[in-house]
């Protein structure tokens, strides 16, 4: 069968409309990470999830699902039927989950140690809409930014530190564009803890390719951050030929839209990497996911997120 | 909204995933058109110059489109060369048909975006005439019927061993055991013949300046060169956006064209104003010595003029179709031009296919696009490609109703 293309959009743009995000999750679930680090619930400077990176399990999930749909096999009824009923489609694994969280914490533990004190909205913080606004579904985008901006006007939220490179985008320079008055500072998490020492982590003397965010490199000009914060790690940083401003896409954001397509371009840029070192630094929950997926022929890779070597 | 049948189009782009012979050939070229660039514009660093230079009187020349259309009809009147305005393919075509006379004619081509357009081609041979296209990527394209990959190297995506096999069919004396230089000197001799007999040379063309009328053209193989020189009839077709306000921006427009798709300095740079004449006897001018002593040019507006002021669209006409953004982009590297209309692909090709195709076709294949940006980074016109491309996306979804 051909690859469902209108009904994998209206699936996740009807989930976001309807559940908060583009898959049906139960939201209270995606913050228990913080239970142990007794954040307080709110507050003016909250870290902002945007919920990214609490979707790897499900993004990793439905990808294998949305691949198989995109090689033509499964059954079109059995497809159709899962269409109808969103929560059938994913079966997600635990131990995604368990990373997932350690990876939260791993971000938040490295900006309490810079003494900063911030909130968190638990099961009140909302996705940030990137897919509607990826995609040019602006309408619907502007009425999810609305809402997500009544929810932080709510709480008396003024400044949101944000921690993957989509929500960061989409909440400094497109809400403004949607949302009359917008008046919340984001900040970069990498932006902070860049500023300060790691702690006394052994250095590790290691080497490691960095895989910059394209709306990191070319969207907001956070490059040498990442750099600065693996360098007081030990690390060695290695710089692919596309790296900074050159740097060159995971794939990731066509994921849903073009399945082999994107894993292609994965695949693609897993050559270009790999090349300097058969470690691979991400410093993005969607190209962590993507990059990962490519690389599940190669043994010898790894893929590893900056969220699990700080904190 | 309008229904996202993209079925023949992921059909067509699997097959060329699938493909390792493109896939080897697509990288290739890719890589090149992105480096390249760089050490050229390292090379020659006043290029960088001209990127701001010749933006700015791209803007001016579009912001005042009818004043510029008519000066430049006006100054190539004045050098005794023929000059048309037409709006539409078909009109473009009837008037090439009228130039080019009763069939059977021979006529050659140079390599020309807007002749693809126009379906130029299949329009000539249609009437009877026979066409041939001496670019020799442009002959593999015109052989194997497909179209063209790239806007600089048409055949990017064609192996050794597929042009081999394309060439014998139209006689060319090479064979699997021929090297590449054998190849290329067994295409000089079979057009060298076609060259001297061709009753009428057609050619697009890289500027053209408003202010004298005189076109500029650049080309790599010499066949251009032939081409406008020795059929005795030469028309030059060139769309509305290839204007430039002078002689000077004219040659840097050219220049940086040639520049950002990696080849420089160009091996031919031709300023053509006009037909080819004489007066060395008894002063009296004579036309048509050694090149045409008709020259023609047609200024081809297929539907620019009516997004001059569109919102978006208007920012693509800016472009000087190096290429530049399809050999750095994710997906283009991996599909060529099938991620594109029937003419331009990859990411300056959604906006234009948007301005020649209209615009329901061009936002279906804009849903591809990974908004990477890095087509934008690399632009030397500083077009935001990647805003134009999720613009188009909006298109898609205007109609819903939430």
């Amino acid at each position: 069968m051909s690859y469902p293309l209108q009904e994998i959009i209206s699936l996740l743009t009807n989930n976001i409309r309807k559940y908060g995000s583009p898959f049906k999750i139960d939201h209270s679930k995606l913050s228990r990470w913080a239970y142990e680090l007794k954040i307080k619930k709110g507050g003016d400077t909250i870290l902002y999830t945007g919920l990214l990176y609490q979707l790897i399990p499900y993004i990793k999930a439905t990808s294998t699902w949305l691949n198989r749909i995109g090689r033509g096999v499964g059954g079109v009824l059995r497809i159709t039927s899962r269409l109808l009923d969103p929560s059938k489609l994913i079966r997600v694994n635990r131990a995604d989950i368990d990373n997932v969280n350690r990876m939260l914490k791993n971000i938040a533990s490295s900006i309490l140690k810079t003494g900063l004190e911030f909130g968190y909205l638990y099961e009140d913080e909302m996705y940030s809409g990137v897919l509607l606004y990826d995609i040019g579904m602006d309408e619907l985008f502007r009425r999810h930014a609305e809402k997500v901006y009544e929810k932080l006007m709510e709480y008396g939220v003024k400044n949101i530190i944000t921690i993957d490179p989509h929500t960061t985008y989409i909440m400094a320079e497109v809400y403004p564009q949607f949302i009359d008055g917008y008046n919340i500072e984001v900040i970069n998490y990498l932006s902070i803890i860049s500023e300060h020492k790691q702690g006394n982590e052994q250095k590790t003397n290691e080497e490691i390719v960095i895989h910059d965010p394209c709306l990191y490199a070319r969207g907001l000009n956070i490059i040498e951050e990442p750099r600065l914060i693996l360098g007081d790690l030990g690390y060695i940083v290695l710089e692919p030929r596309e790296s900074r401003e050159a740097t060159y896409c995971c794939g990731g954001p066509i994921e849903s839209i073009y399945p082999k397509l994107s894993h292609e371009i994965a695949k693609r840029r897993i050559s270009q990497l790999k090349k300097y070192s058969y470690k691979i630094l991400t410093l993005c929950p969607i190209c962590y996911i993507n990059l990962l997926g490519a690389s599940e022929e190669d043994r010898e890779l790894s893929i590893l997120d900056i969220s699990q070597l700080i904190g | 909204m309008y229904k996202l049948d993209l079925a023949d189009l992921y059909r067509e782009i699997n097959n060329v995933l699938n493909d390792s012979d493109i896939r080897k050939a697509l990288d290739t070229s890719s890589y090149k058109i992105e480096n390249n660039p760089i050490k050229v514009h390292e090379q020659y660093p006043y290029l960088d110059k001209y990127r701001e230079e010749v933006r700015k009187a791209k803007e001016e020349v579009l912001k005042n489109i009818d004043y510029y259309i008519d000066k430049t009809l006006e100054s190539i009147r004045k050098i005794n060369g023929e000059a048309y305005y037409v709006e539409n393919a078909e009109e473009a075509n009837n008037l090439i048909s009228e130039l080019v006379g009763e069939p059977p004619k021979l006529v050659v081509k140079s390599k020309s975006m807007v002749s693809e357009e126009i379906k130029l081609r299949d329009f000539l041979e249609n009437k009877g005439h026979k066409v041939i296209e001496t670019d020799l990527g442009e002959l593999l394209i015109q052989i194997s019927g497909e179209k063209p990959m790239h806007t600089i190297a048409p055949a990017v995506h064609m192996t050794k061993e597929r042009a081999v096999a394309l060439l014998k069919k139209i006689g060319v004396k090479v064979s699997h055991a021929s090297s590449l230089a054998d190849v290329v000197m067994e295409v000089r001799k079979y057009l060298r013949d076609i060259f001297y007999n061709a009753d009428v040379g057609i050619s697009g063309g890289n500027s053209i300046s408003a202010d004298s009328g005189a076109i500029f053209l650049i080309s790599n193989e010499g066949n251009i060169r032939n081409t406008t020189n020795l059929p005795p009839i030469h028309i030059a077709l060139i769309s509305i956006e290839k204007i430039m306000p002078n002689m000077e921006l004219a040659y840097k427009q050219a220049l940086l064209q040639a520049a950002n798709a990696g080849l420089y300095p160009p091996t031919y740079l031709s300023i053509i104003a006009g037909p080819s004449s004489t007066a060395d006897i008894e002063q009296t001018r004579i036309y048509g010595v050694h090149g045409p002593s008709k020259v023609t040019v047609i200024l081809y507006d297929g539907g620019r003029r009516q997004y001059i002021n569109h919102d978006y669209l208007w920012e693509q006409m800016l472009c000087i179709k190096c290429g530049r953004c399809q050999g750095v982009c994710p997906v283009w590297s991996l599909t060529g031009n099938y991620w594109g209309g029937s003419v331009y692909g990859g990411p300056m090709g959604i906006g234009w296919t948007a301005i020649t195709e209209g615009i329901e076709k061009a936002s279906k294949l804009a849903l591809l696009c990974l908004n990477c940006m890095r087509c934008t980074q690399y632009c030397p016109m500083n077009i935001p490609l990647h805003k134009i491309i999720r613009e188009l996306k909006k298109e898609l979804f205007k109609e819903v109703s939430y």
